[in-house]
């Protein structure tokens, strides 16, 4: 899709790129054009489809924060951007109902708080929260706002020696990562995983820093650069030599770097998991609201609300 | 930090109002009498730091936990003195965790409770297995010429408005009596089919409007009432509260004329905002949009018994 892709790349998108979605198998991910009257495409999303059992899912793309969607507002009045808004996500409720699949959760980017419509075509509208760190302070600031643990493991990480530096060794990142999602019984999709890192990522558009103590890795982040936000995509630690301003010296690191690039912002890219919300949260970042629209059959709704947990 | 029922309610109302508008001010809170818990946010055993307010009704047998008739939420405020802002965050948390806690202890059946726009770290009530839903309102800033904000009204709303003046539609400001606006606005609701609580209603008009935190706008022609909108406020918010015209009049534009005076009067009154408190309803939603609004999410969350969340998935799916 020529066209798509000449869109994309005009208006600086990422999880529309041919670049991104290339990572991931053609037949499970779906890049969608929106058109307007004259067939012209004015925006784009994109979205990941399985089948697990006899049921059809569709979801946000694994390791990908949301549906990246992106539409251009032709309207100049507020009432007319309003309008815009309004009929996009009811065209969009539309078509994600007409893929009548048993089970649909989409992450939708921050900006879009719009989900009327979707409430209106029977879906649910969720929220979601993430942490977003303002570069625009000073690094001074930056430091102040951290939460006094955390600056406490970075002093006490430079103390003990750790090395904390930006590393290209992706296949180090790679093994720190899968130990982590291992632990937490999430290596799900690891095949994407490793796309992203050995085949997507290079120096202007993304960061990786690594902590190692005795010349050993023991801990590393990994971060996208999307526009003017650097986006905090995973991390990992060696639980057997864990120092706890490691993973804290890299995330501080991957702050500083972001700032040093003339990002504008830094995004911790959801934070809903209570254990690791907590540790985001002491970075000082402002708690930010983005949506998530959900659809899923009543009956299967109630098999869940049962089991008290959700199908993915 | 201590949550417990309050017993100083002079001080709970001066911080209420202070924080949470005029929906958290002795004024309005009255209407309730005391059938309405308010709920205090104590740093220690004495200093009031925050609060909130609900109502726990019994329907069925049940136990409902909800937010009181016309009030769009439960005024939770708190007062942070965190100048770190990692520290403000997690005070933030601790202070929505013991709400949530609190809210839980009450064992209600069901409840359905919304927060202040302002109010935005929800996750601890995601954690307890609440469902947080957006609720939608429209609000319109009102620190520019009224010029400029009537010209980023609808064409369409414009021409209503136009229309209606050139059909000899006349406003007038708090012309009608409190039994006159209960009987409109009671005659209006259920013409529309919408619940209403006659009790609280009357409150509103008999114990809570006054000249300093309301005004109501009606529409005549040939001294005939075609519509009237109630309006309240504090310093900063004015709300659009109560709306209603005679359908059977056949004169098209009188709501759009009213909501114009309205808008204009809230400016007058040092007001910064317009809020149409609450745009959930198709149709409210496309009238309230063509006045050129700003859309502000706030949260609701629901939670219900195992048997009333799963019989509610199939009659009200935007809860649950």
């Amino acid at each position: 899709m020529p066209a798509l892709e000449a869109f994309v790349n005009k208006h600086g998108l990422l999880f529309t790129s041919g670049a991104w979605t290339s990572l991931y198998d053609g037949d499970q991910l779906c890049r969608c054009a929106i058109l307007n009257n004259n067939n012209e495409i004015i925006g784009c999303f994109v979205y990941y489809r399985f089948k697990k059992s006899i049921f059809q899912f569709v979801i946000s793309p694994p390791y990908t924060p949301h549906i990246d969607l992106f539409c251009v507002n032709p309207a100049e009045s507020v009432v007319g951007k309003n309008t815009f808004n309004k009929e996009l996500a009811e065209a969009l409720s539309l078509y994600f109902s007409s893929l009548k699949t048993h089970y649909l959760s989409l992450n939708l980017p921050a900006g879009l708080t719009d989900t009327q419509p979707f409430i209106w075509a029977g879906f649910n509208s969720r929220t979601r929260f993430t942490y977003v760190i303002d570069l625009q302070q000073n690094e001074s600031q930056l430091w102040d706002n951290l939460a006094s643990e955390k600056r406490k493991s970075i002093n006490k990480a430079q103390k003990d020696g750790l090395e904390i530096s930006e590393t290209h060794q992706y296949d180090v990142v790679y093994d720190l990562v899968l130990q982590s999602l291992d632990r937490n019984d999430k290596a799900k999709n690891t095949g994407i995983l490793k796309e992203i890192l050995f085949k997507y990522a290079t120096p202007s558009n993304a960061f990786a820093f690594l902590a190692s103590k005795d010349k050993q890795p023991i801990g590393a982040t990994f971060c996208l650069v999307y526009q003017h936000t650097a986006l905090y995509l995973f991390g990992g630690f060696n639980a057997a030599n864990a120092h706890h301003g490691a993973s804290v010296s890299c995330m501080w690191q991957s702050i500083l770097k972001a700032k040093q690039m003339g990002l504008r912002c830094f995004d911790f890219e959801g934070s809903m998991n209570e254990s690791i919300e907590r540790y985001f949260r002491e970075f000082g970042g402002t708690l930010t609201p983005y949506f998530c629209v959900e659809k899923m059959h009543p009956l299967m709704s109630t098999y869940f609300a049962i089991r008290k947990n959700k199908p993915v | 930090m201590i949550l417990k029922p309050v017993e100083n309610k002079e001080d709970f109302f001066e911080k209420s109002a202070q924080f949470a508008g005029v929906f958290g001010s002795r004024d309005w809170l009255t209407v309730y009498g005391d059938q309405l818990s308010l709920v205090g946010i104590y740093k220690d055993e004495q200093q009031l730091i925050g609060g909130f307010f609900y109502l726990k009704v019994k329907k069925y047998g049940f136990s409902f936990l909800k937010l009181p008739p016309y009030t769009p939420h439960c005024g939770l405020f708190f007062i942070s003195e965190s100048k770190n802002k990692s520290s403000a965050n997690s005070f933030a948390k601790e202070v929505m965790a013991e709400v949530c806690q609190y809210i839980d202890a009450q064992k209600a059946a069901l409840t359905v409770m919304a927060f202040p726009f302002y109010i935005l770290d929800l996750q601890p009530f995601i954690w307890a297995k609440y469902k947080v839903v957006p609720n939608y309102t429209y609000r319109i800033a009102l620190d520019k010429p009224m010029e400029e904000i009537r010209a980023n009204f609808d064409s369409k709303n414009r021409n209503a408005i136009a229309k209606a003046i050139k059909d000899g539609v006349e406003v007038r400001s708090n012309g009608m009596d409190a039994e006159s606006l209960y009987n409109f606005f009671n005659g209006t609701l259920t013409a529309a089919g919408a619940n209403i609580y006659n009790t609280e209603l009357k409150h509103i008009f008999y114990r809570f409007r006054q000249n300093h935190n309301s005004f109501s706008m009606e529409a005549y022609k040939d001294q005939v009432l075609l519509g009237t909108v109630f309006c309240i406020h504090d310093q900063t918010t004015c709300y659009y509260l109560l709306g209603g015209v005679d359908k059977n009049s056949g004169v098209q534009g009188v709501n759009n004329l009213l909501v114009q005076y309205c808008i204009e009067e809230a400016a007058k009154r040092g007001c910064k905002v317009f809020d149409f408190e609450g745009s959930m309803l198709k149709g409210v939603e496309k009238f309230f949009r063509g006045f050129g609004p700003e859309l502000v999410p706030y949260y609701t969350v629901n939670k219900a018994k195992l048997p009333i969340e799963l019989m509610l998935k199939f009659k009200k799916r935007e809860l649950f």
